[in-house]
This record gives C-alpha cells, structure tokens and sequence, in this order.
C-alpha cells in the first residue's frame, strides 16, 4: 500500500488562508503597540514628559516587543505552510541579510532594556538614552525593510538574482508604516491617556494618527490594488482607514477622549484588516498562473485542527483572567 | 531539489544550526526549567514565611524574563529561519505535518509570555495567592510547549508508524516522545537550578548565608539528573537499532559526546544531593560558572548526539540528511538527475557543461549540505590522498562503506560526472608520496 502524500495540505486552502490573514492583522496590531512604544519613548526623551510616564512606557515598548514577536510566529507558520515553495526560495536568495533579522531583533530589544537602565541612571533624559531610542527604531525599521524585501521577493516568479537587483521595499514602508502609525496611535489613545496625569489624550497619539492617514492616503493613491473584491476590498479598507484615523486624530487634538478612542480603534482595524487584503490579493495575482494553492492535494487533520481549537478558547479565557488580574493589581495600586 | 541551494561559507550549515540550536535549545530549556521552580520556590517561600527566598525570587524571575523572553523567543524563529535557508525541504514537511500542533504551541507560547509579564512586572501589586496562581499558569504553558515541540522533535528519529499512515498522532506520540519527555523535563530543571546559583551570586545584596541558603534551596531541581542513565536507556531502547548503536559505540566521536553527556549531567546530580544539599555547601560565582559551561557544553553534546544517531536521515526511514527522499533518490537512480528538473540547474544550459561542471551541480545538491569543499567537514582533504578509481567506488557505495552516509542518487554518467568533480580537489603530491607503492597499484588514476 503506498502511504498518502506525506506534502499534503493539512486543512482546506480557505481556512489556511483565514488563519494567515487573522493571524498576520493581531501581528499588526501588536506592531502598533510596538511602535507606540518606541514613539514615545522618543518623546519622553526629546520631549521631556514627566517621569510617571517612564515605567508604563518601559513596559509597553518591552511587551509591544515581546508580542509583535510572538504574534508573528503565526503568520510566519502559515505562509510556510501556504507559500513554503516562494518563501523559502526567497529566504535562501537573500541569505546572510536575511539572517541578520535575528540580530536585528536582539539589539532592538536590549536597547530597549538599556534605554531604562539609562534613564534611571541619568535621572532623566540623555546622550546615550537618545542613542538607544534611535537604536530600537533604527532595528525595527532594518526588520520591516528585510521583511519586505523577503515578501516581494517570495511573489515574483521570474529569476531571483533578476529581482534582487529590482526590488522596492521602501514604497511598501508607505502602507505598512501607515497601518503602524495608526495602530499605535490607537494604543496611545487607549492606554497612553490614563497613564497622564490630567487624564487628557496624549498629543503624540493624535499626531500619530493624522500621519498614519497622510501616508495609507499616499499609499493607496500609488500601490498596485490588484483586481478581485479583495483587492478592491482592501483598497477600500485602507482608505477608509485613513479618513476614520484622520477624524479619530482631530477628535483627539480637540480633546474628545471616547470619540477618539473608538475611532481610532475603528480606523486600526479597517486600515489593518485592508492591508491584509490588499497584501493577500497582491500575492494571488503575482502567483497566478505558476502556482494556486487550490491545486494542491489536501488532507485535513481535523483531529489536531479540533485539540488546537480547544486550547486556543482555553488559551483567550487564560489570557482574559490574566486582563483581569492585571486590572485588579492597577486598582490595588491606586488604592 | 526544489529550492536554490544557501552556501553560509566555510563555517558549513551545520555549524550555523548547531549554535542557534544549542542556544536555543538551553534558552528555552532554562525557561521551562525556571518556569516550575519559580512558582515551587515562591510556594515554599509563602509556606515558610522565608522573606530572603521571596526577595531573591523577583530577581530571578527578572533574569528570566531578560534572557529568555528575548534570546528564547528570538532563537526560536532563528532556527526557523536557519533551518528554512539551509534545509527546506525538512522544514516544509515538519511544518506542513504538524502545522496544528505549531500552532497549538504558539497558543502556549502567548500565554507563557503574557503570564511571565504579568508575574514580574506585577509582582507587589497582586494578592500572593493571584500572583503565585500567574506563575503557576506561566509553568504549565511553559511545559506544554515543551510537551508539544518534543514530539516534533522526536518525530525525526523515530516517525513510527507515520511512515506507512501518514497520521499526525502517529507521527506526534512517537516510540521516542515520552523518554524525551522525562530527559528534557529533567535538563530543565537541572538549568534552572545552576542559574539559582548564578543570580545569587550576581546578587551583591545578599551576603554568604544568605546566598546559600537560597543556593541550597535551588540545589534540589538539580537532582532529577542523578536519574539521566536510566532515562536514556529508555530512550535508546525505544530508539532504531542503527542509532542506538551509533551512541553505544558504533561511531567513536558520537560515543564520546554521548558518554560526556551523561556522566556530567550524573556528577552534578549527585554533587547537587551530597554537597549541596546533605552538606549545605556554598557554590560561588566561579563554581556556579562552571557548572553553568558543563550544562552548556552538556547540553550541545546531547543535541548532537540527538542529531548525529538519526544520519543518514534527517527524518528517519522518509528524508535523507541532504533533503532527498527515497522516492527522490529512486528518480534519479532512473532517469537521472537532471531529468528531475533541479532548481540549481535552471539557469544553466546544462548539455553545454562539461562533466566536471555537472558534477559541481550535483554536488551541491547531494553533498554540499554538509560538506563544504574547504572548510567545515571540508571535501577537499577526505579525496585529497584518494585515486579517481577511490572516489568512484566510495561514492557508488557510500551508503554501505559509511552507514551514516546517503546513498548517493543517479545514473552511471551523474555518477561518472561527480567524479570528474571530487577529482578536481585530489591532491597531486600524493601520487607521488609513497613511490614504493604507486598509485597505480591495486587502485589507479
């Protein structure tokens, strides 16, 4: 008897294919966190906030760190599962630079740590904490870029060394420095005003949210959209995204808290869950004709689907009572 | 086969997975490890009312966070990204079998994270029965990925009968998952026991007593190890004959790094239960460094070894160590090599080749992985000394000269073609070292 093809697909296409794109939005969203972090950071330091705002924003960016790598995990197990063939061959093209993403996430993270034990150091703001705030950005940007580099490598079926010479990472940064800038001006809004004493939206949170409109607005005017509803669907996202995070950005610099909050919170997602589109659609039209994931033979473990089922519900109830534990220590500070 | 081939220079691709895993693997190994005595420790600590336990534990628990949170996490996706450039075939089918249990691990893995966070940075802020419930949740998720990624690992040296089924529960609870289970439950434990005696030290606060009396209460996850030898005899007689008797002295480098594996990890376990904590010694910086070393380099010997027992497969029975399958193999025996359409091939016209310059193409798919030609398991010095007629017949039975070899895959003129390339890196002034017995006797040109 010949055992069955040991290369399978493990679950239909569709639900692979959900999974990827859900997976990579919570990515996102923790890249905003991330970023939110590391934005203020910078203005703790240049902006010389009070020093009340120094172990929240410590935290943030350490646990923004932390989950946008966590979170990444399982995009990143997807597209090998979907896009293995592409992935990998791209991966091996680049090489060494793309290697260097794991350094990269090393010093971004230290710096991090760092930048803490300096300005406890130094009482306040400094040379070298300066230094480490450019230091974490500067990786951060070195990983996106490297991804993106990977990304467009992995969707072009011509020649690699053809492509590695032709390739434009940086307009990609639009949109997706787009998407982060609104995610983190959500996180500012939701979590940076309580940390503030006067209780009013953080001003760098709207900032960051008109930018973030300024450049998915650039982005959409200027990338490939691709055809199909997910494309068009995408596109519409992003844009849509980018006029509800301009208004979240405006209701924030007039001080309007809860309108703010849940428009920026609306723009994340749209813009978000648009990029993923958008991403997704792209990738399909670039592949066609080489490659369709529907053509591949599937057998479906629904046996180890179903046991990562249970543990996912078992691990947000986990998750969730950990939320509340968090909220129940805050309110033991407070009091 | 299917993929350009990554060539990382004269370090050689193992090299390159064996440092990323053996971090990795220690890492994540001193968060499992940790993740348990932690919560024991704060237990007992509760229990007992020991102020100077409960002190020094949010210090640890902050090294852990520092080193595993960022190197754990890190090097983990780094042997993914190691593995994906040098190995992708093996990759691609670990992912696309198990791909539900990865992503039950990540589930795990969120939660360890977010629980470890939430231990630390909270620490003072939360009831101690809260707190104490948070890190028991860290420890639980923590050995839960653990559990999970031990059956992928051991799936590769002992697949069972997902070799005829293909089932992932076969594949996942394979011979070799629980005595892996205990062997690596046990290295957990013990790492974190040698890092209690390295944060003590690092702890300027504490003074002598202090220190060992914390040291004395880590020691007892270092005991577990006095019981390696029986666990590892579980494991080799569950293990394929042919690996176990690699270990046991069928190869001589994999008995050493077998035979230095288990007799430090014994020494420490019992040095732990009569020094440290029937006679209550202090162990310094110096010495906790040391046994800090001895972990790390026990640690990289049972890796190896673990790596080493599978050859010549990579997945065992399924996938040779160069990514080819059986299947593979059998298509190349037949209608030859670059009738399979490789990748390396692709932007070459290959008939215009001269043999040599095929051969180098073959290499590099079946060879390369490795063997570099200078350098790390260089090519270059083992046919240095030999006649083409040596590298020929080597080659043709390399599989039965050296069992931890792949058969080497291809019709007599793929064959004929490599030989042309090995013999371009022998060595001339071995034909003419011994002229008491040329070359040309019982061997040839």
């Amino acid at each position: 008897m010949t055992p069955p093809d040991a290369m399978a697909l493990p679950a239909p296409p569709e639900l692979l294919i959900f999974l990827f794109g859900l997976t990579f939005v919570l990515h996102l969203a923790f890249l905003g966190l991330l970023v939110a972090g590391l934005w203020a950071r910078a203005g703790a330091e240049w902006g010389k906030h009070g020093a009340y705002l120094i172990e929240p924003l410590h935290r943030a960016g350490v646990m923004g760190f932390s989950t946008t790598i966590t979170a990444g995990v399982a995009p990143l197990l997807f597209v090998q599962v979907l896009y293995g063939k592409y992935f990998y061959s791209s991966s091996i093209s680049i090489g060494y630079p793309w290697l260097s993403i794991i350094a990269y996430l090393l010093i971004g993270f230290y710096s991090l740590y760092l930048w803490r034990w300096r300005w406890e150091k130094s009482g306040g703001p400094s040379g070298w904490g300066k230094f480490y705030v450019i230091l974490s950005i500067a990786a951060v940007y070195a990983i996106a870029f490297t991804y993106s580099w990977n990304h467009l490598l992995s969707l072009s079926i011509r020649p690699w060394a053809d492509v590695i010479s032709h390739f434009d990472a940086t307009h990609r940064l639009f949109g997706y420095g787009g998407g982060a800038a609104v995610a983190s001006g959500a996180w500012g809004l939701w979590a940076g005003h309580s940390w503030r004493g006067d209780r009013t939206p953080p001003r760098g949170a709207s900032i960051a949210l008109v930018l973030g409109a300024i450049l998915l607005a650039i982005w959409g005017m200027t990338s490939d959209f691709a055809a199909g509803s997910w494309g068009y669907g995408g596109w519409g996202g992003i844009q849509l995204g980018a006029l509800l995070s301009l208004v979240a950005g405006l209701l924030g610099f007039m001080k309007k808290i809860t309108l703010a909050r849940w428009a920026s919170f609306l723009a994340a997602a749209v813009a978000l869950v648009g990029l993923t589109l958008q991403r997704e659609s792209y990738r399909l039209m670039m592949l066609t004709g080489d490659y369709n994931v529907a053509d591949e033979t599937i057998r479906s473990q629904w046996g180890p689907f179903v046991m990562f089922g249970l543990v996912f519900v078992l691990g947000i109830a986990t998750l969730v009572w950990l939320l509340v534990q968090v909220r129940r220590a805050q309110t033991n500070l407070i009091q | 086969m299917h993929y350009p081939i990554f060539d990382p220079g004269p370090m050689g691709p193992s090299t390159l997975i064996a440092v990323m895993a053996i971090v990795h693997v220690l890492i994540a190994h001193f968060a499992v490890g940790a993740g348990i005595a932690t919560p024991w420790l704060e237990a007992r600590a509760m229990r007992n009312g020991d102020t100077i336990l409960a002190g020094f534990l949010r210090r640890y628990a902050r090294f852990l966070i520092l080193l595993s949170f960022v190197g754990g996490a890190v090097t983990g996706v780094g042997i993914w990204f190691v593995v994906g450039l040098i190995s992708p075939e093996t990759i691609s089918l670990l992912i696309r079998q198990f791909v539900w249990g990865w992503a039950t691990e990540w589930v795990f893995f969120i939660v360890e994270i977010t629980s470890g966070y939430v231990y630390y940075f909270y620490w003072d802020q939360m009831k101690p029965k809260a707190h104490l419930t948070v890190g028991i949740v860290y420890a639980v998720s923590a050995w839960m990925s653990l559990f999970i990624i031990n059956g992928i690992l051991t799936f590769m040296l002992t697949p069972g009968d997902w070799l005829v089924t293909r089932s992932f529960w076969d594949g996942w609870i394979n011979p070799t998952f629980w005595p892996s289970l205990v062997l690596r439950t046990i290295s957990a434990l013990a790492i974190a026991g040698i890092f209690v005696a390295v944060v003590a030290n690092l702890d300027k606060s504490l003074d002598r007593e202090k220190r060992r009396h914390i040291i004395g209460e880590g020691s007892v996850f270092l005991v577990p190890l006095a019981i390696m030898i029986p666990a590892s005899a579980w494991f080799f007689a569950v293990s394929p004959a042919h690996a176990s008797d690699l270990a046991l002295g069928g190869a001589v480098a994999m008995t050493m790094f077998f035979g230095f594996g288990i007799l430090a990890s014994t020494l420490v376990g019992l040095y732990a239960y009569f020094g440290l904590i029937k006679n209550k010694r202090l162990i310094n910086m110096e010495t906790a460094l040391l046994l800090t070393a001895i972990a790390l380099v026990a640690t990289g010997s049972m890796e190896y070894v673990r790596e080493g027992i599978r050859k010549p497969w990579v997945v065992y029975g399924y996938m040779y160590a160069n990514g080819l399958t059986r299947d593979e193999i059998t298509q190349f025996n037949q209608a030859g090599f670059f009738a399979s359409d490789p990748v390396v091939a692709r932007e070459v016209n290959v008939p215009a080749l001269t043999p040599a310059e095929k051969g180098r193409l073959i290499y590099k798919v079946q060879c390369q992985r490795c063997h570099e030609i200078d350098g790390y398991n260089a090519m270059r010095p083992l046919v240095a000394s030999w006649t083409v007629d040596m590298i020929r017949e080597n080659t043709r039975v390399l599989h039965r000269l050296k069992p931890f070899m792949p058969p080497f895959g291809g019709t007599d003129e793929d064959l004929e073609n490599l030989v042309a390339y090995l013999s371009t890196l022998r060595s001339a002034e071995w034909d003419n070292l011994h002229p008491e017995r040329p070359s040309t006797v019982g061997g040839g040109q």
